[in-house]
């Protein structure tokens, strides 16, 4: 018969956690009372620090000479963070997270201990999200760290976390943490409901827990923010949206999603809003370039030379003299290299990636334009264009799809492609929602009060309205006082 | 309201997009799509159009050649040549000779040989204005001798004959009172509207030697100007259209001669047909008068022998057309500042530095000339019937009654008054 | 800014009404439907509209088009003056007069109707995007993936529809104003002169032949009861309404100062105003650019009668299958766009020349009937309380 909750007999008990929990890095730590009570507890190798289990645990039983119940023999164990064990299977759970959990004999109640520990890095400032002014601390993969960093910024009994544990296998924590009464209501449990409903084997990663929490589930677009800073997410929760942090994930996820807000990045609140606003248009003037150039180069070289002044288009009809390709074809081909490129020197060490770096623009571009298989203005185009790319880091994968669907369309279709595929990304949107904030807000629906924080960025006391789509009860950042 | 439910599988937007992605890319790989992409198109900068002595439509197109060069830029001209009955089949001949197909969306220029100015010339400019793809935008001028000796010419001031013509034609040089440009939409105007009328600049094909002399000739023509075109020239003319006839392919092509072109004149036009041509000075007077003129340069022969050139700068020109005891009155005030630019006597410093100061004697002089010019131009149009300072348009528009009561008389009728007022800048 | 997501944006939010079909995916509010009124109603007018009003009018035109607006005017107010009084949709107040089958019947013929007054525009539309867009004359099949995107857009809700006026404003004010700069400076407007010389009847005909162009009340009508009115509700979408004509009227005032006696020919007008701009030698066509920002907006203007043919056929029907419905409308444009293609001037000729009656009917004289529904149900309630 198998044992679901603990019983007065010590082998019986490490005999049904072992049953449980039968690998190997599972150990049992036994030692005894003064009285000869034999104790055990029991812990994962590696993930809880068993240093503190012995000065904690071992050692203050090991001297410990009053009354032998649980209650006193609780209060002996010098851990700070102790509770009650339940059945098996949760006790099971606490030692897997790190935890150890005492057994002793004669007794039928078990403690758990907080001795986890878990290799960590240091807090240090994260490849994406860089700001040149501002904070620096990034998120790492310790969902306790994570919580801290958040903690720190913003301590108010108004900051809420809830934990739900996903994940049939790995019982990852993932928090969900909101400010009560600014976040929406709805918002919040909507997004616990569906965290509760996630069944799936393990979450390596936020982006899994991302996919669930998605409102479309093949969406062309972004459906969910992310961060790997506390200050953004702080401030992004200042504004309404509710954060999750998944264990194991240096990155946070934000949920409404706005488009704009992949626009906004955290300098931009340092710095003086004209400047802000400058370098928001770049963002947007960039993205659109980087979309688009290599589309219309396509379509005006097919279908609309007017759309190239004469000089300019005497020069590109010289440079494509005698290509084997027609342009669309070219220019395909060259966004396609620039992919491969761009593929492998993420994955590449770094060493290789410098070589690669070489290859790549030097040699492959170079021969290419040497040998009459591309043009020089092409591999320009796309050379702009993937440059271009990177100023909205966060809207890469989306916007490297959407420049291929563009020559697609462009060269295919024309001009009219590339307007019709406009008008219908931009339908799209329209009718793209994230938990009931439409995506392209504020530009569609129009709201006055958030365009001031959209490609225009005002002063910060212009801003005294937390965004109409995410904003709960309180509405405001802050009040004016006179002076 | 009860709704029905029916199974209706969703069509999500998803779905959709891989629609249309797989039509797309069927398109895009199949690359056949009707189109003419940039290798095997013509480029046309400019057409010239002759006619033949069979009355065919003989268009030369200059078209630019791209060389192949890896960075780009290198680019010559040649002029082909083509024949029909019509100028849409004079270019289906360009292209059935050359493979290329001729698209004019680049054409900024049309030039109209002597042989088409002596018919109607929009018996081939409605091909142009016919063309959705082609702009009105496009550069008129009419040629003495042929259009394609023009365009078959070599410009010392640039690689392609064309860019050369449109840089004498361009809107700077309407500014500065000197050529009489005009675009193909607002002559279609012109002879569309109920006066008919219209002006384009006309251009003499010299060698470089030439190019002086003919400015003096010009310079000094003054009253009067040319009835109809080519005469006085009749003989150069015969002998480059004669060799107009040669070749119509760019291996047959003359051998390329350098020449420069000159386009002071202006070429006046009623009901289509070329009336006459008017001179260096009057096209320069009217070009104030009619034309938004920012900087001119006049020159003032004075008694005593002196010759002074003077800028115009702030030329305000008006016009007005009224009825006045049961007769139309055209009038024309034109303003200008000027100062002195050059003069052929050697002055002293004080003098040189004085440039402000034009005196009375100038000032009248300038007058004099401009009115004059004025005078005469209005004079040799009124001769043709050609309306180009638009009586019958502003009659037409302020005085309906009077310009219906007289329409078919008007122009002959008109009492023109041309008032000149040079101010110096003080 | 009030009711932005309730109405224009975010789903979920509970509407005051007890009628099944207005929900969030209808509505829309004041400030889109203001944008509608001014930058969807000039948006496909500055095409063909110009040339076929020369046509007619010559110098006159600007007489014409006036008169036609003032006409429409009456008709737009007599539905926004509704919109005030009642937060019922058209379908829900016949059927309160006359009985669900009755409203049935004629959301099936409004919903015909609004199809056929999507004809003409789509095949201008489709010759236009050959001139704007090509060099050299494409095939047909180029065309086609329009209909994917009407079909899309056609089976989205109303909703949509008010979000895509919200992003044709910046997109209009960012196109319009640049291609009326460039082009303001060629025009003569005395060409304008005479006024009235054209004569009665010729102002008339003229006004007659572009009434498939202005029809606008039509598609306001399908509005009705889905726009969340605030206050100046009748001023803000009166104002609007007068600058979407006014810059109809200014276009067509610069289209004849430009083109005068050849305005006739000038097909494509909006492609075709700023090319005499001079700073186009030397940088290529850039207007070509505003202009395919502007047919962003012209697209989203377009495919507005094609959506709400498909709304109002989904009530007559009872169903809520908007895919389907969409199916069925762009099925039959793609019909009719594909037998048309070749004969374009006999369709204006037909559409213009003498269907013309169909458009005074439902965009004219229906919409300025429509109060009376309203008016009487209240004397009613008025009966009833004494």
């Amino acid at each position: 018969m198998i044992m679901q909750r603990p019983d007065r007999h010590l082998q019986n008990n490490i005999a049904a956690i072992k049953a449980l929990l039968p690998a190997e890095d599972v150990l049992v730590f036994s030692f005894a009372l003064p009285s000869g009570r034999a104790c055990a507890a029991v812990f994962t190798d590696g993930v809880t620090n068993k240093e503190l289990l012995g000065e904690q645990v071992a050692k203050p039983l090991g001297t410990y000479e009053g009354e032998e119940t649980f209650e006193e023999l609780a209060k002996a164990v010098a851990a700070p963070e102790n509770k009650e064990g339940g059945d098996f299977a949760s006790l099971a759970e606490e030692i897997l997270d790190g935890n150890a959990v005492l057994f002793i004999d004669g007794l039928d109640r078990t403690l758990v201990i907080g001795v986890k520990t878990v290799p960590a890095r240091a807090v240090t400032e994260p490849p994406t999200d860089i700001a040149i002014k501002g904070p620096r601390a990034g998120f790492v993969e310790d969902l306790k760290t994570n919580m801290s960093l958040l903690r720190t910024r913003l301590k108010t009994p108004e900051l809420l976390f809830i934990t739900v544990k996903i994940g049939r296998r790995s019982r990852t924590k993932v928090v969900l943490c909101y400010l009560k009464n600014i976040a929406r209501e709805e918002v919040v449990h909507n997004i616990r409901s569906r965290l509760e409903r996630i069944d799936i084997d393990g979450v390596p990663d936020s982006s899994y827990v991302a996919l669930f929490l998605a409102d479309r589930r093949h969406s062309l677009f972004k459906q969910t923010g992310t961060t790997e800073k506390p200050d953004i997410l702080a401030a992004r929760m200042l504004e309404g949206r509710v954060g999750i942090l998944v264990d194991g994930s240096p990155i946070a996820l934000t949920l409404p999603y706005l488009l704009i807000e992949d626009f906004q990045a955290s300098e931009d609140y340092f710095i003086s809003p004209f400047r802000a606003s400058f370098t928001r248009f770049i963002r947007l003037f960039s993205l659109i370039l980087s979309i688009y150039l290599p589309a219309f180069y396509v379509s005006a070289q097919l279908f609309k030379l007017q759309l190239l002044p004469l000089g300019l288009l005497l020069t590109i009809a010289s440079s494509i003299q005698g290509l084997p390709l027609s342009p669309s074809l070219e220019m395909f081909l060259t966004v396609l290299l620039l992919e491969v490129l761009t593929e492998a020197s993420v994955r590449m060490p770094k060493y290789v990636g410098m070589a690669l770096s070489v290859v790549g623009a030097l040699v492959l571009g170079d021969t290419a334009v040497n040998a009459g298989i591309l043009s020089t203005p092409a591999i320009l185009i796309i050379a702009l264009s993937g440059i271009c790319l990177y100023t909205v880091p966060n809207l890469i994968e989306t916007t490297s799809l959407i420049r291929l669907l563009m020559l697609l369309a462009a060269g295919s279709v024309g001009t009219y492609g590339i307007v019709l595929l406009t008008a219908f990304l931009l339908y799209y949107l329209f009718a793209s929602e994230s938990y009931g904030a439409p995506l392209l807000a504020p530009f569609s629906p129009m709201i006055e009060n958030d365009l001031k924080d959209s490609f225009l960025k005002f002063n910060l006391r212009a801003l005294r309205d937390r965004p109409v789509p995410l904003r709960g009860k309180n509405k405001r950042r802050f009040r004016e006082h006179e002076e | 309201m009860k709704k029905h439910t029916f199974y209706m599988p969703r069509l999500r937007g998803e779905k959709i997009i891989l629609l249309v992605v797989f039509f797309v890319v069927i398109l895009f790989f199949s690359t056949d799509f009707g189109l003419i992409d940039i290798q095997k198109t013509a480029i046309i900068l400019a057409a010239g159009i002759d006619r033949t002595e069979d009355g065919l439509f003989s268009v030369t197109a200059q078209i630019a050649v791209p060389e192949a060069s890896k960075s780009g830029g290198a680019a010559q001209a040649i002029a082909v040549s083509g024949s029909g009955e019509t100028v849409a089949r004079a270019f289906q001949e360009i292209n059935t000779k050359t493979g290329w197909f001729p698209k004019l969306i680049f054409c900024d220029l049309i030039v109209l040989g002597e042989t088409v100015t002596k018919n109607n010339v929009f018996d081939c400019l409605g091909y142009f204005l016919r063309n959705e793809q082609m702009s009105d935008n496009c550069l008129l001028a009419a040629c003495e001798g042929s259009a394609r000796d023009a365009l078959s010419a070599s410009s010392p001031t640039e690689d392609m004959t064309a860019l050369a013509l449109q840089k004498i034609l361009a809107t700077e040089a309407k500014e500065s009172g000197n050529i009489s440009t005009v675009n193909l939409k607002d002559f279609a105007i012109g002879y569309f509207s109920p006066h008919k009328s219209g002006y384009m600049p006309f251009l003499y094909l010299l060698s470089p030697e030439e190019g002086g002399a003919k400015s003096e000739e010009n310079a000094q023509s003054g009253a009067g100007g040319q009835s109809a075109a080519g005469k006085g020239k009749a003989e150069r003319g015969k002998a480059l259209s004669a060799a107009a006839q040669g070749g119509k392919d760019p291996s047959s092509a003359p051998q390329k001669e350098e020449k420069i072109f000159y386009g002071a004149c202006t070429a006046v036009f009623y009901d289509g047909k070329l009336r006459a041509v008017l001179g260096q000075e009057e096209s320069f007077a009217l070009n104030l008068a009619v034309g938004k003129v920012r900087q001119a340069t006049l020159q003032v022969p004075l008694p005593d022998g002196t010759v002074y050139a003077l800028t115009l700068t702030n030329v305000r020109a008006k016009t007005t057309a009224r009825e006045e005891n049961g007769l139309p009155r055209l009038q024309v005030r034109l303003k200008a500042v000027a100062r002195i630019s050059d003069c052929t006597t050697p002055k002293d410093i004080e003098n040189i530095a004085a440039t402000n100061t034009v005196r009375q004697r100038l000032r009248r002089g300038a007058e004099t000339i401009l009115s004059d010019a004025l005078a005469t131009a209005f004079e040799t149009c009124r001769r043709e019937n050609c309306d180009i300072f638009g009586v019958a348009d502003r009659m037409r528009k302020y005085h309906t009654a009077f310009y219906n009561a007289c329409k078919d008389t008007l122009l002959q009728r008109t009492a023109a008054t041309f008032e000149v007022s040079v101010k110096d800048s003080h | 800014m009030k009711n932005d997501l309730a109405a224009g944006g975010a789903a979920g939010q509970p509407q005051n009404s007890s009628s099944g079909e207005k929900n969030d995916k209808h509505t829309i509010t004041t400030r889109q439907l203001c944008f509608m009124l001014a930058f969807f109603l000039p948006a496909n007018k500055l095409i063909l509209l110009p040339a076929v009003l020369t046509q007619y009018a010559e110098n006159d035109l600007l007489l014409s088009a006036l008169a036609v607006f003032a006409a429409q005017g009456v008709a737009v107010f007599a539905l926004l003056w509704l919109m005030t009084r009642t937060d019922k949709t058209l379908f829900e107040l016949i059927a309160a007069k006359f009985g669900a089958w009755a409203a049935r019947i004629f959301y099936f013929l409004f919903s015909l109707y609004l199809l056929f007054s999507a004809v003409l525009p789509v095949t201008e539309h489709r010759l236009y995007i050959q001139n704007t867009m090509y060099d050299t004359l494409p095939t047909i099949l180029i065309f086609l993936p329009f209909f994917f995107f009407s079909g899309y857009a056609a089976a989205k809700g109303l909703q949509c529809a008010g979000r895509a006026a919200d992003v044709s404003a910046p997109l209009f004010l960012f196109s319009v104003p640049v291609l009326i700069f460039m082009s303001v400076a060629s025009a003569d407007f005395t060409q304008l002169l005479p006024v009235g010389a054209a004569g009665t009847g010729r102002i008339f005909s003229g006004a007659a032949h572009i009434l498939s162009w202005c029809s606008d009340a039509a598609w306001l009508a399908v509005f009705l009861g889905n726009v969340r009115t605030e206050r100046r509700f009748l001023l803000k979408t009166g104002v609007s309404y007068a600058c979407g004509a006014a810059c109809v009227l200014f276009f067509l005032a610069i289209f004849y100062g430009i083109f005068s006696a050849v305005a006739l020919n000038e097909s494509f007008a909006v492609i075709k105003i700023a090319r005499y701009y001079n700073a186009l030698k030397t940088l290529g066509r850039i207007d070509l650019l505003f202009i395919y920002v502007l047919s962003l907006v012209q697209l989203f203007a377009l495919t507005l009668p094609v959506q709400l043919s498909a709304h109002t056929m989904g009530m007559a029907f009872n169903a809520d299958m908007p895919p389907l419905f969409s199916a069925i409308v762009n099925g039959v444009l793609l019909l009719v766009v594909l037998f048309t293609s070749k004969s374009f001037p006999s369709l204006e000729q037909t559409i213009n020349g003498y269907l013309f009656p169909v458009f005074l009917l439902f965009g004219y004289a229906l919409p300025v009937l429509c109060p009376l529904l309203a008016i009487r149900k209240n004397r009613r309630k008025g009966a009833k309380k004494a």
